[in-house]
């Protein structure tokens, strides 16, 4: 990989469509219950817990801090924007990872009746700043990809 | 870029699937150059290059520059594929995340209450 300059911002954007099997009232509960949210947000098993606060409405924001094996404190902050009960939230937030903003996004996530169950779409507008990206080993998998994929394009072209 | 990464991934691996985009992308790994200078050593008919260069940028491989008449193209180094790797991790942690709000709702059931879960 090359190196990265000291001040940057790289933009994109992804989406992700799920179906669940729940109606919206109950998706919605999920993301807008400081309770529920827990209950599923969390993806490191092994991380401590070291905060978590839940102002759902507009105006308001949410916030999870955990520690790393290394002890390196991983802050989300969210402020929500537009929230249409069962429908809509749109908010924005920002990842540190110890005292580096390393990302500030803007997520839209929506959500549709769906034969009994729920389409939700979730849709996240990332710049990432200064080269700096999600810590943790998971991302060697992609890494190790990439860096095959440099090396065949760094192979002289196939006839 | 909009869209998923699954259709920048394919849009990158539909750029590198030619034989003579790749010979492009070899030359442009030793310096910017113009698209005579990218048709050249190709024998190919200039329509033709500029029709593999915009695969090539809609790739995110290579990006241009226009100064008076000569269109410039370049590589454009790891960055790129810097940037998709982060969001690649990005996604790929709120998928993980869906997969337990999925459990979630499956174990809290749809009578409204919540369960054990």
């Amino acid at each position: 990989m090359n190196a990265v300059p000291a001040l940057s911002e790289a933009h994109t954007s992804f989406r992700i469509d799920r179906k669940l099997p729940a109606l919206p009232a109950r998706v919605f509960a999920a993301w807008s219950r400081a309770e529920a949210k827990q209950a599923w947000f969390s993806c490191h098993d092994d991380w401590r817990n070291a905060g978590y606060a839940l102002d759902f409405r507009v105006g308001g924001s949410e916030y999870n801090e955990v520690r790393d094996r290394d002890g390196v404190a991983h802050v989300f902050r969210a402020h929500f924007l537009d929230i249409v009960p069962d429908r809509r939230i749109v908010y924005a937030y920002e990842l540190l990872l110890g005292e580096r903003r390393i990302s500030v996004s803007l997520v839209t996530v929506a959500f549709q009746p769906d034969a009994g169950g729920t389409l939700m779409s979730f849709t996240e507008q990332v710049v990432f700043l200064d080269g700096h990206a999600d810590d943790g080993e998971r991302r060697e998998g992609t890494e190790v990809g990439l860096d095959r994929l440099a090396a065949w394009l760094g192979a002289p072209p196939a006839d | 870029m909009p869209g998923s990464s699954q259709a920048r991934l394919d849009a990158l691996f539909h750029a590198l699937s030619d034989a003579s985009r790749r010979r492009m992308i070899d030359q442009l790994s030793q310096g910017p150059a113009s698209v005579s200078d990218l048709a050249r050593p190709l024998k190919l008919a200039m329509p033709s290059v500029v029709k593999h260069l915009a695969v090539l940028e809609r790739g995110g491989l290579v990006n241009s520059e226009k100064t008076g008449r000569v269109r410039t193209f370049r590589l454009i180094p790891g960055a790129l594929a810097q940037v998709e790797a982060w969001a690649a991790e990005r996604e790929r942690t709120w998928r993980q995340r869906f997969d337990r709000l999925e459990a979630f709702l499956a174990a809290t059931g749809e009578d409204g209450r919540e369960g054990d879960a």
